[in-house]
């Protein structure tokens, strides 16, 4: 139970540290009421709608007012959307969620099965071939892997669209894109948990014990190799849902990725602090899920 | 190692050929997509925009691309086209009977698109609504200001007459209307927000609005006029140049604007597209902040004119898309462009001669500050025209800010501005009055000041004929000119990117409609 209230306490702690930090940035980088009001805009006006929107308040006292609202779940309005900024979040959700899934899915998938194939493969080069193909996609920044991948098979063999959504088509590119966050590591990561745990005590003891070498493989060796898979896959969650800022906004990809970026470019205070929450808290419980998880899987991560 | 060997099984074959048909599966996939082909199916129209469109009520504005949109679905009374004219439109003519009276005449038999149908009354109540600043505020900013302070009342004469009576002479009343739709408010009163729909009574009705994504249209069937020849629009938010230029590159878009003006390059080999620029109705100029030495000299103002080699800077940055301007705010978007007017030529040894005689033969040290990335090659302007200032003399200290930063500062004491700003402005409605003002001491980011500019201006906005108006603004932008009260750069280039099979022009104020367009003959 501790250590459950104890995950808990520290999940809680580092979205308040999130939005804590990006409200004091956004802040320090001018009134969203200036841009707000546009060119037309008289001394009058501009004072009027700064103290509508409530600016002209101390910063501490707006601190405190945005802490109450996000506790609450009433975020002001979003300055260019003119609703609730929550729900304007909330509504590019299940796009970024699809988005980001699959690039998960296929990251793992691929993680691996080319993590398996490096520690299992029967030829030299199928060990160490595929492997080396990831690390090096890994070792590309990531947007500019991406527009390699629209000039290859959007501009050059005009497979797939260069961006935008509403077909599956759309999502071949960012999905494989997104995957090349988790796939290298958790590749890498399975493959030394494989060879270390063909090495251990229990495994020697199932083969002693005459199981089959299938189940041994199964039961004894790929399992335990997953558990510091799942604490990886834990952290990329994070990295993927960060890199799909950079994916949505090369992909158009309406997702709350790339509403962020514009909001942040649009001093949509509201909206960005509002999308700031809903990612950390999103990261934060996945994390939480995750530490669980291994902690049902592995009793000895309760004893730590 | 034993291990290895071990798992090297017929079994863990197996695991990597189905790991290698895995892999495989998305390329085969691929392959078997076939091209994505262009844009555009028959009679479909898609244009990309460079901002998401994030409200559709007339009440808010955000971008010229936003009211684009919103211009196809609501009619206004009346209409700007493509060749910038001022054109009826729900209005099918209109008096100004009295200086501060204009009189519009409706159509008969105009509807929404739910058969309501639109009449006086229908006007009157959204133009209550435009006046009512408590019913707005949070959503207009300042957009509907010039209306609240300047229309005292509206009277629904009968069903197709309409009287606005305004607090002042306004004689460019009936171009702003085109910019203030007018939407079915009962509508809205069953509880259908305005902001995310519409009851359509344009040319086009809404199908479905993705603010970030797509903003898809369809033609109206309730429409008074000609169908459009699109009968279905996309407009698909790329808000990445980088999106923008590979969308064109692709053919995934028949229209697309805000190219940035070093791509078009790549576009321009491309046989299947029209690729260019017009010049905006956005003017570049560098703001001197004369409540400082030594802006307050005039004659330092005209060096500094003389001093930058715009010629230079528009055939090399901007690739020959827009021309030095013609030594004022205005251009030939506007009505009131004075063509008597002439550009400061580049002359150093002139500009130097003014140095000398406004106290300064060495030069000085001056602050330039700019919004960074908020213009189309802003951040490369800046340092071109800081190198050629310094040819002279003037040293340059660059300040790039936020664009936030940049109208906090500029909206704050002049004090605390920097000695000089570079500003690319313009109005929404391309008409004089509102570039001009811009100019005047009343406007808050204005810290070049110029008391006879005031007193022009002041009798703008007093003028009750359209002759006072031209004459007034003639004798404005001169005044400006002679006494430099900027440093005149040139026109922002609106860069555009249209498939051969569209015909479309691309106006200086970018609003970029799906009725203007018609397949290629």
């Amino acid at each position: 139970m501790r250590f459950f209230v104890l995950r808990l306490f520290t999940a809680m702690l580092a979205v308040w540290g999130a939005l804590t930090i990006v409200f004091f940035a956004l802040n320090m980088t001018g009134s969203p009421v200036a841009l707000l009001v546009g060119d037309n805009a008289t001394a009058e006006e501009i004072a009027r709608l700064t103290t509508e929107f409530g600016y002209d308040r101390p910063l501490v006292v707006r601190y405190v007012i945005f802490l109450r609202d996000a506790l609450t779940g009433q975020f002001p309005e979003s300055l260019q959307y003119h609703s609730n900024s929550l729900d304007v979040v909330l509504e590019r959700i299940p796009a970024t969620l699809l988005l980001s899934g699959l690039g998960l899915l296929l990251g793992v998938t691929v993680g691996l099965g080319v993590g398996y194939l490096a520690a299992n493969g029967r030829w030299a080069w199928s060990r160490r071939v595929p492997l080396a193909i990831i690390v090096c996609a890994e070792a590309v920044p990531p947007i500019l892997l991406g527009v390699v991948l629209v000039l290859i098979f959007s501009l050059k063999l005009g497979w797939l669209p260069t961006g935008g959504s509403g077909s599956w088509k759309n999502l071949i590119l960012p999905v494989t894109l997104l995957s090349v966050y988790a796939a290298p590591s958790i590749a890498r990561v399975f493959r030394a948990s494989i060879v270390s745990n063909a090495h251990a005590d229990h495994v020697r003891t199932a083969e002693a014990k005459g199981l089959s070498r299938r189940m041994v493989r199964l039961r004894h060796i790929a399992a335990n190799a997953l558990i510091p898979v799942i604490n990886l896959i834990g952290v990329h969650v994070g990295a993927i849902l960060s890199g799909a800022v950079v994916t949505e906004s090369l992909f158009s990809w309406p997702g709350v990725g790339r509403l962020s970026v514009d909001a942040l470019l649009n001093r949509d205070y509201p909206l960005v602090l509002a999308s700031v929450c809903v990612v950390a808290v999103g990261f934060v419980i996945v994390n939480l899920f995750v530490d669980i998880f291994i902690a049902v899987l592995d009793p000895r991560a309760r004893e730590r | 190692m034993a291990y290895v060997l071990e798992v090297n099984s017929s079994r863990n074959r197996k695991s990597w050929k189905d790991f290698i048909s895995l892999v495989a599966i998305p390329a085969v996939v691929a392959l078997c997509l076939g091209s994505t082909g262009g844009a555009a199916q028959a009679n479909e129209l898609t244009i990309g925009v460079p901002n998401a469109i994030p409200c559709l009520d007339p009440a808010c504005n955000n971008s010229q691309y936003e009211r684009s949109v919103k211009s196809q679905l609501h009619l206004a009374l009346t209409s700007v086209n493509q060749d910038e004219q001022l054109v009826p439109q729900l209005a099918t003519s209109w008096e100004n009977p009295a200086p501060t009276e204009w009189v519009f005449t409706l159509r008969d038999g105009v509807t929404f698109e739910n058969g309501t149908p639109i009449t006086a009354e229908t006007v009157k109540a959204n133009f209550d609504r435009y006046r009512d600043r408590s019913a707005t505020a949070k959503i207009a900013g300042s957009w509907l200001a010039d209306i609240q302070s300047s229309v005292a009342s509206i009277e629904a004469i009968d069903d197709s007459t309409v009287k606005f009576t305004l607090t002042r002479p306004w004689t460019e009343f009936a171009a702003r209307l085109a910019s203030l739709p007018i939407i079915d408010l009962t509508w809205v009163a069953e509880g259908n927000d305005a902001t995310k729909g519409a009851n359509a009574s344009g040319p086009y009705r809404l199908v479905s609005f993705d603010p970030t994504s797509a903003i898809v249209l369809e033609a109206n069937p309730a429409y008074y006029g000609e169908p459009p020849a699109y009968s279905k629009v996309t407009y698909r938010v790329l808000t990445s140049p980088a999106a923008r230029l590979t969308a064109a590159q692709a053919h995934e878009v028949d229209v697309v604007l805000a190219l940035d003006p070093q791509d078009l390059a790549a576009l321009k080999g491309d046989s299947a597209l029209k690729v260019g620029a017009v010049e905006s109705s956005r003017n570049y100029f560098i703001w001197y902040n004369t409540s400082r030495p030594p802006f307050d000299n005039q004659d330092i103002r005209l060096a500094l004119n003389y001093a930058v080699n715009k010629a230079a800077i528009t055939g090399s940055l901007m690739d020959g898309m827009t021309s030095p301007s013609k030594g004022q705010v205005l251009n030939e978007p506007y009505p009131g462009f004075n063509t008597d007017l002439k550009p400061f030529s580049f002359d150093k040894a002139k500009a130097k001669e003014l140095l000398a005689s406004g106290g300064q033969p060495n030069g000085f040290k001056m602050t330039l500050s700019y919004p960074s990335g908020a213009y189309p090659g802003i951040d490369l302007i800046v340092q071109a025209v800081a190198a050629q200032l310094g040819d002279v003399g003037v040293n340059v200290d660059l300040q790039p800010m936020t664009l936030a930063n940049w109208v906090s500062m500029l909206q704050g004491d002049a004090s605390k501005a920097t000695d000089a700003t570079v500003a690319a402005l313009a109005p929404a409605d391309t008409q004089d009055v509102g570039m001009l003002k811009f100019f005047a001491s009343s406007y808050t980011m204005n810290k070049s000041i110029d008391p006879k500019y005031d007193e022009l201006f002041a009798a703008l906005l007093k003028a009750e004929t359209q002759e006072e108006h031209a004459k007034i603004v003639k004798e404005l932008t001169q005044r400006q000119h002679d006494n430099a009260q900027l440093l005149f750069l040139f026109p922002t280039p609106l860069t555009y990117a249209i498939n051969k099979s569209v015909d479309m022009k691309i106006p200086s104020n970018g609003m970029i409609r799906a009725y203007d367009a018609s397949p290629a003959k």
